[in-house]
């Protein structure tokens, strides 16, 4: 081995060392939540606040829808940390709880729209709609909207918070070739979306 | 990792997430909703339940059935021949009553306290026709026994308590019935004046053939009286009774 690869191999393992650490540290606030302790939570939601929400957001549509399900999250953490079993990292246990209380929210409602359309955007019965959208406002938005909830999570979770499709299968319990087939189905859906706003 | 131009700026846009109040919002909603998992077996918490709705049940209900029981022993012993006829008619109409009087305001000075408990309805109901029937059963049951073994019926103990079983079960799950969706009292009077057309029935005058057949142990007891007690179960706390109709005072 030279001197380069050794710094790199180096490199890694500090980073995997500091990374494993971490999780034990956020098992042990974990643990702290589950005896009851508030402070623990405060420490977990300040560790997790920004990644959480940024996925509620995109997954909701709204900053309000948002707020209510991230308060769903912690309310079912608060109460349920006593069920982790440290088979997958905390990291990946709070995105599966955030997950499964924004279905509850979310499920059955249409696509997620931005809360305020842009100004001069054309508005058709009242509600803008994705192109208007796509031109004036939340580009990203739009093509979120696009899909349906279970495509919208995979590419969420993917694109905004660069989780591997391993750690995608994890939170969403469901198998790694599920979430490939998701991802190419949701490309196929953007894909046609770009194609008709370039036509 | 991002290829995908539709996604370009995914990060863009997001706004900042709560801040750390949002805890203390959600453990003030943990410590509003709670709700104590129940940590005792379920045979335990009925049992409780049981010693409970006892308690608030009127001392009336048990002394009266317990009296004219005893009467009507002490009637059969003293003119021997008559205890088909005395049990036949007491016991079914002692169990109407009671159990007509086991549920509602009218008779039931924690009714509103029972109310606002997250115990159901249909629980309280279940747990009252319960102790009122069973400990009416178990009355009806003792004393057949002690007339059987005082060689005071023609009948043996099974035929003794045969004449009295399907119409006692029959007439409470009637009474309670008309208890639940009116009121203790008409529920009582139906059931006195049912039982009264069917007493006929023993002094000679005839009565509709079809109207006997209800009051026997039989197929025709073994459907009716579990479906008026559903019926009864399935109606209470459903709606506004009919004899609450006025119960908001008119200014």
């Amino acid at each position: 081995m030279d001197g380069g690869n050794q710094t790199i191999a180096l490199r890694w393992f500090g980073v995997a060392g500091r990374r494993s650490r971490a999780q034990e540290r956020d098992a042990l606030v974990l643990a702290r939540v589950a005896d009851g302790d508030a402070s623990a939570l405060t420490e977990l939601y300040e560790r997790y606040a920004g990644p959480l929400f940024a996925f509620l957001y995109r997954l909701a549509g709204d900053r309000g829808t948002a707020e209510e399900i991230l308060q769903d999250t912690l309310l079912a953490v608060w109460r349920s940390a006593g069920t982790y079993r440290s088979r997958s990292t905390v990291s990946t246990w709070l995105f599966g709880v955030a997950r499964r209380q924004a279905h509850n929210r979310l499920r059955g409602l249409p696509p997620p729209l931005p809360a305020e359309p842009p100004d001069g955007a054309e508005v058709v019965d009242g509600l803008p709609g994705p192109e208007e959208l796509a031109v004036g406002g939340d580009r990203v938005q739009a093509a979120l909207a696009r899909l349906p909830l279970a495509q919208r999570e995979v590419v969420v979770l993917a694109f905004l918070n660069d989780l591997s499709h391993r750690e995608i299968a994890d939170v969403l319990g469901i198998p790694v070739g599920t979430v490939k087939s998701r991802l190419h189905h949701a490309r196929t859906t953007l894909r046609g979306c770009l194609d008709e706003r370039m036509a | 990792m991002n290829e995908w131009p539709e996604l370009s700026g995914i990060h863009d846009g997001i706004p900042p997430p709560p801040g750390p109040e949002i805890v203390r919002t959600v453990l003030a909603r943990a410590a509003h909703d709670r709700v104590e998992t129940p940590t005792r077996p379920r045979p335990y918490r009925a049992w409780v339940l049981l010693t409970m709705e006892a308690r608030l049940l009127h001392p009336a209900i048990w002394l009266a059935s317990a009296l004219i029981m005893v009467a009507g022993v002490g009637f059969t012993l003293a003119r021997s021949g008559a205890s088909e006829f005395v049990l036949a008619l007491a016991v079914p109409l002692i169990a109407a009553a009671g159990v007509a009087g086991s549920y509602g305001p009218e008779n039931d000075r924690a009714f509103e306290l029972v109310a606002v408990t997250p115990t159901s309805p249909r629980v309280i109901l279940l747990a009252r026709v319960t102790l009122v029937f069973g400990y009416d059963l178990i009355l009806a049951l003792l004393s057949s026994a002690v007339l059987a073994l005082l060689n005071a019926t023609p009948l043996g103990l099974t035929s003794l308590i045969t004449t009295w079983l399907g119409p006692m079960a029959t007439l409470s799950a009637l009474s309670l019935l008309l208890s639940v969706c009116w009121n203790p009292e008409g529920a009582t009077g139906v059931a006195l004046a049912l039982w009264s057309v069917h007493a006929l029935a023993f002094a000679g005058v005839p009565v509709l053939e079809g109207l006997q057949g209800l009051w026997t142990t039989g197929s025709v007891t073994v459907v009716l009286a579990p479906a008026l007690t559903l019926a009864a179960v399935t109606a209470v706390g459903k709606g506004e009774p009919i004899r609450r109709a006025r119960a908001t005072h008119r200014l």
